[in-house]
């Protein structure tokens, strides 16, 4: 029985150990369930990022330190610039007829669907993540991108939790969509990132 | 006093079951050893995870064999336990005893 791609994937990245991967096919061949199978895979993804961080953490500190200190300088920095720039990109009809330059496409209605801009928030916000967790990929392999990712998603619970105690329960919705994004972005780009490391890992 | 670095249950029970599983010792074997004393699931990932960490304190050695195809072309590890190994389990043998002796709680006794 041929293991799902997705499967291979995240063993050949996070495990990378194949006689563990062998058992895996020898026992799917033998009558185990696609359920098993995923249960072990799942687990030993996270046996094999925590015993990273136990055996490198240094290492694994480096990461957040690195992973925060990016955090800050795009929220700081670039975060402001890059909502304006979007929100600027998507209104272009209005920002060239504000600046006088033409009135062409302001005249002829000649515009981007105005739903585009309910996506420069989360569009903004998913790309620093998406950065931050590359970076962190990039420098220090899959394993320690994916604890990396969950500690980070833990850490903007605090910034999160005033918001629902203030606004109440109806912000839920958007608050979970706000976290799903952060760890989907963070995550996608450390693998992204830890994918251009030979091997998928430092 | 010199710091001695213990075996955890879950090492123990691998070291052993490695012992049980003989000449055939791999991965799946020794899981399902561990599976049928106990009655519950365990993940091979952890397995794998007190291999390596038992092979670093040199209580057991591994080697790989030939390759087959059910196993998608991949090799099995086998595990043997070391004379260190054998020791170390010899030992935490007798702690336990130690340990154990003269608690009526534990031996069916009323306390």
């Amino acid at each position: 029985v041929k293991p799902p791609q997705p499967a291979s994937w995240l063993l050949t990245r996070f495990v990378r150990n194949d006689s563990f991967i062998g058992d895996l096919d020898e026992e799917r061949s033998n009558g185990r369930s696609a359920v098993w199978y995923w249960r072990q895979l799942i687990s030993a993804v996270l046996v094999a990022t925590l015993n990273e961080i136990r055996e490198h953490k240094i290492f694994a500190i480096r990461a957040v330190v690195i992973g925060y200190a990016l955090a800050w300088l795009y929220f700081t920095y670039v975060w402001p610039w890059a909502f304006s720039v979007a929100f600027w990109m998507i209104n272009f009809h209005e920002f060239l007829f504000t600046a006088g330059l033409t009135d062409w496409f302001y005249l002829h209605h000649v515009r981007l669907p105005t739903a585009l801009l309910r996506f420069i928030r989360p569009g903004t916000l998913a790309m620093g993540w998406l950065a931050i967790g590359w970076v962190v990929g990039r420098l220090h392999g899959a394993r320690i991108a994916l604890a990396f990712t969950v500690i980070y998603v833990c850490g903007l619970l605090p910034e999160i939790s005033p918001l629902v105690l203030r606004r109440g329960v109806g912000v839920i919705p958007s608050v979970s969509g706000v976290l799903c994004l952060a760890y989907i972005s963070v995550l996608v780009g450390g693998l992204w990132g830890s994918a251009r490391v030979a091997g998928g890992n430092a | 006093m010199r710091k001695r670095d213990y075996l955890g249950q879950f090492e123990l029970m691998v070291l052993l079951a490695i012992l049980q599983a003989g000449e055939d010792a791999y991965g799946v074997p020794i899981a399902r050893e561990i599976e049928d004393t106990t009655g519950k699931e365990v993940a091979l990932g952890s397995i794998y995870a007190a291999l390596d960490r038992l092979e670093a304190k040199g209580l057991v050695a591994s080697e790989l064999g030939d390759p087959t195809p059910e196993r998608g072309g991949r090799a099995k590890r086998y595990f043997r336990v070391t004379g260190k190994g054998v020791r170390e389990a010899r030992e935490a043998q007798r702690t336990l005893k130690k340990l154990w002796s003269g608690l009526p709680e534990l031996e069916g006794r009323k306390a």
